[in-house]
């Protein structure tokens, strides 16, 4: 097939596997995206039980953070797929991409949420409790957006890790690019071509993605501060 | 109409034989202090006397150990914490206005969320309140845009959104360059000109003499003197007194 002196690049092998491809790219958008929004409700969550210190959360938290940092993600991607059914818990294997790219981030941004929640200013929390904000009004009006705002980079770099590794879903046969594009490579040898697809497309949603946040930042930067406060 | 004098006659705030500790640290020994409505009292006292934390102990941002606060008659303890709160304003050294917020929504966001008045309505009043402090065209500036005097300025005027009975100043001028002081002072002259009752924790001495009602001079978490301004700051009758005044003098 291909000439043993040289790699003759083949972009027509791309545009045959187009299809193939795109539904691969869905597949990646679908449980990225829906990864990274659980991740963050997760850290949200997880994140101000650690900050304030809240019972029973908070040490479920801990415990979580330090399972989910501490393992590689691709043996969680295996626990979740293998161990789980021994447990009586049977998923599609869709779901368990969601699920993975959810605990995993999830693990991330606790400890995101929970270093923003801490820096939140003390007096601004004083000065609302002054005013006769209840603790849940002062959480949600004061509290939050100025945590999201400190997290905010963070959370950005936590979500474009997700993005990037949802690659590793590959390993349980879960169709998104990176599988499809390897099994292109595996039955048709076109090496560079396919590995051209991925780096472009990781690199383009990459990009995409920071610039969205950049965006956000710039926006919040105009009013108030972001990143510290 | 008889019932009414009578009520107006009794102090707004009765502290009875007051007291605090931190662990071991008695910060509060036996305060006794009435205060009634329009009446400015300022505090002095050295660093570490308990200014800040009697003022604290009015609106519960600390619990009382000993002793008690009646407000409008009734223990502080009794009132649901909020509503305490929202009778009784407070003004910080740092301003602590909320970095995230406009100006004006720094007015409206507290009562805009604890009665659900209705944001129209909340924001006519707080452009009459920011007009009031000299700022009604830094009604959409973010915090970190204002000087540190305009801070203090909406931060009064955010306390005084609440409609509050009373208002709570803790050193509010420490923190502003000494060109900032004075218009932070005069927004607090036309507040008591006004006839709003005021704690207010300085160390503004001409501030104490020309606008207070009554100087009470803390030392070692009790009251060593108290009196009409002229007489507590120009001629004390404590040993105490004089020295800490002798020492900000200096
Ligand atoms: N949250 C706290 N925990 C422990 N100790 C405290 C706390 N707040 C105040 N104290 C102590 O209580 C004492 C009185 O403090 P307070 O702040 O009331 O004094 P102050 O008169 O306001 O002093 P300053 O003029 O420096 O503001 C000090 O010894 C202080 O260290
Ligand atoms: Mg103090």
């Amino acid at each position: 097939m291909s000439d043993p002196s040289g790699y003759a690049f083949d972009a027509q092998a791309i545009w045959r596997h187009l299809p193939e491809l795109a539904q691969g790219l869905l597949h990646t958008l679908g449980a990225s995206v829906l990864g990274i929004m659980a991740a963050v409700l997760i850290g949200l969550v997880f994140g101000a039980a650690r900050a304030y210190r809240v019972p029973v959360a908070n040490q479920i938290g801990t415990a979580y953070v330090a399972l989910f940092r501490g393992t590689p993600i691709l043996v969680q991607i295996f626990f979740l797929y293998y161990a789980l059914p021994d447990l009586g818990i049977r998923l599609e294997v869709s779901h368990v991409a969601v699920l993975a790219l959810a605990l995993w981030g999830g693990s991330y941004n606790t400890e995101n949420f929970r270093a923003a929640f801490i820096a939140v200013p003390p007096g601004a929390m004083q000065a609302a409790s002054a005013l006769g904000m209840p603790g849940h009004l002062r959480f949600i009006w004061i509290a939050l957006p100025l945590a999201v705002r400190v997290a905010l980079p963070s959370l950005g770099n936590t979500s474009i890790s997700v993005l990037k590794d949802s690659a590793y879903l590959s390993v349980i046969a879960y169709a998104e690019l990176t599988y499809v594009a390897t099994n292109i490579v595996a039955i048709e040898f076109r090496v560079f071509e396919m590995f051209a697809v991925l780096a472009a497309t990781y690199l383009g949603m990459v990009l995409l993605l920071s610039w969205g946040l950049s965006r956000i930042t710039a926006h919040l930067a105009r009013r108030g501060t972001v990143g510290d406060l | 109409m008889v019932t009414e004098f009578s009520v107006s006659a009794r102090p707004l705030v009765e502290v009875r034989d007051l007291r605090k500790r931190f662990g071991a640290n008695e910060v509060l020994n036996g305060i006794n202090l009435d205060i009634h409505a329009g009446e400015v009292v300022v505090i002095v006292g050295p660093s570490g006397s308990g200014k800040s934390t009697l003022l604290r102990c009015f609106n519960r941002l600390e619990s009382i150990d000993g002793g008690d606060i009646l407000f409008e008659g009734r223990s502080v303890s009794a009132y649901r914490e909020h509503e305490l709160r929202q009778r009784i304003g407070m003004v910080f050294q740092q301003f602590n206005l909320f970095p995230h917020l406009t100006a004006l929504d720094n007015l409206t966001i507290a009562p805009r969320k604890i009665h659900k008045t209705a944001r129209a309505i909340c924001e006519e009043r707080a452009r009459e309140l920011l007009a009031r402090v000299g700022l009604a065209v830094k009604a959409g500036s973010y915090p970190n845009q204002l000087s540190g005097g305009q801070q203090q300025r909406v931060a009064i005027a955010r306390a005084l959104m609440m409609e509050p009975k009373m208002m709570l100043f803790d050193e509010v001028t420490s923190a502003l360059d000494p060109e900032l002081i004075g218009e932070v002072l005069a927004v607090m002259r036309q507040l008591a000109d006004d006839g709003m009752t005021m704690v207010v924790v300085t160390h503004e001495m001409q501030f104490a003499r020309e606008v207070g009602d009554r100087v009470v001079f803390m030392d070692g978490g009790q009251i060593i003197e108290q009196g009409a301004p002229g007489a507590v700051l120009l001629n004390p009758s404590e040993a105490r007194t004089q020295q800490f005044l002798k020492r900000i003098k200096g």
